[in-house]
């Protein structure tokens, strides 16, 4: 059962994820903010995929990815950006931070499943 | 639109029906719910909510506010939808949160209907406050300051929502088609890097 960690400031958005993950039988680690996100990887070593808000207080998405670019344990765990943004600059920040996929909010269910299973697989 | 001198009421009149729309769209889709429909509001009410959630979206030319107002009961029937929850197992802090990010979602489809005219706009976190604090904004004054009211509801669960436009420079626009503005984007796209 793979391990997915969902950071998002929103407990709403937490919760809806955390329910569609679930039911397609991943495990979930939520996180509210870019420190509490980095706490997770660093206690659940297993995780396998990212979803990440931008917009959040205390640390935002980007620089959450940005620290986890300089610390070697956490490279090639593939971050799927779940926001409201979506201007070509931020993707293009995103990608420079190491972001592997964009999700504008809010999500259809069934393509994010998509999504997770091709790059869970990778 | 083009070819047209734009004034600070055509713009005013425009955005107040992206917002409308924006809001609906995005509560029927955060609610699962397409029987929520956007409602007038009767009367003079100077406080339209126990609970107010507020996002700015900004740009120097034109300053956007959006607010919901809810009360708890009601904000916990249309919050169950997502939470997978009878209403009265979600909790007041979980609704608020919903409301919250339900200002978070309308903004963002704003800001991505203005970006399609490469208008680039700004967004702000959603802030949870009191309704009352509601009476601190400032009123319509006509020629720079627009307001709107309006609630969306059905069956048995409804919020208000509330906008206050401020138009700094209509002319800065000069080729924003106000009918494209309304063209809602499609939900959920993803993007590989």
């Amino acid at each position: 059962m793979s391990k997915i960690l969902v950071v998002d400031d929103s407990e709403t958005l937490r919760t809806q994820l955390q329910t569609d993950l679930a039911a397609a039988g991943y495990q979930v680690v939520l996180a509210a903010d870019g420190f509490e996100g980095l706490d997770a990887l660093r206690a659940h070593p297993d995780i396998k995929l990212i979803f990440c808000d931008v917009n959040m207080p205390k640390m935002d998405g980007f620089e959450m990815c940005e620290r986890m670019l300089g610390m070697e344990i956490f490279k090639g765990i593939p971050i799927l950006m779940l926001t409201t943004e979506s201007s070509p600059e931020m993707k293009v920040r995103g990608k420079q931070v190491g972001v592997t996929a964009w999700i504008t909010k809010p999500y259809i269910a069934l393509r994010m499943l998509a999504a997770v299973r091709k790059l869970v697989a990778a | 639109m083009s070819g047209k001198k734009m004034g600070p009421r055509d713009l005013a009149a425009a955005v107040k029906k992206l917002m409308r729309s924006a809001s609906e769209s995005r509560l029927r889709s955060q609610c699962w719910r397409q029987d929520l429909e956007v409602r007038e509001i009767q009367g003079e009410i100077p406080v339209l909510g126990h609970w107010m959630s507020v996002i700015l979206i900004s740009h120097p030319a034109i300053k956007l506010i959006f607010r919901a107002h809810f009360n708890g009961v009601e904000a916990r029937k249309l919050a169950a939808g997502p939470y997978k929850k009878g209403a009265n197992e979600v909790t007041l802090s979980q609704a608020q949160d919903f409301a919250n990010e339900f200002c978070n979602l309308v903004a963002g489809l704003i800001k991505r209907s203005f970006e399609k005219q490469n208008i680039v706009m700004g967004i702000s976190l959603p802030l949870g406050t009191r309704g009352f604090d509601e009476v601190y904004f400032p009123g319509e004054d006509g020629t720079r300051m627009f307001t709107d009211r309006w609630s969306i509801g059905g069956g048995d669960a409804s919020l208000s929502c509330s906008a206050s436009i401020e138009v700094q420079e209509a002319g800065r626009f000069p080729a924003l088609d106000l009918d494209a503005l309304l063209d809602l984007d499609d939900e959920g796209g993803i993007e590989f890097l």
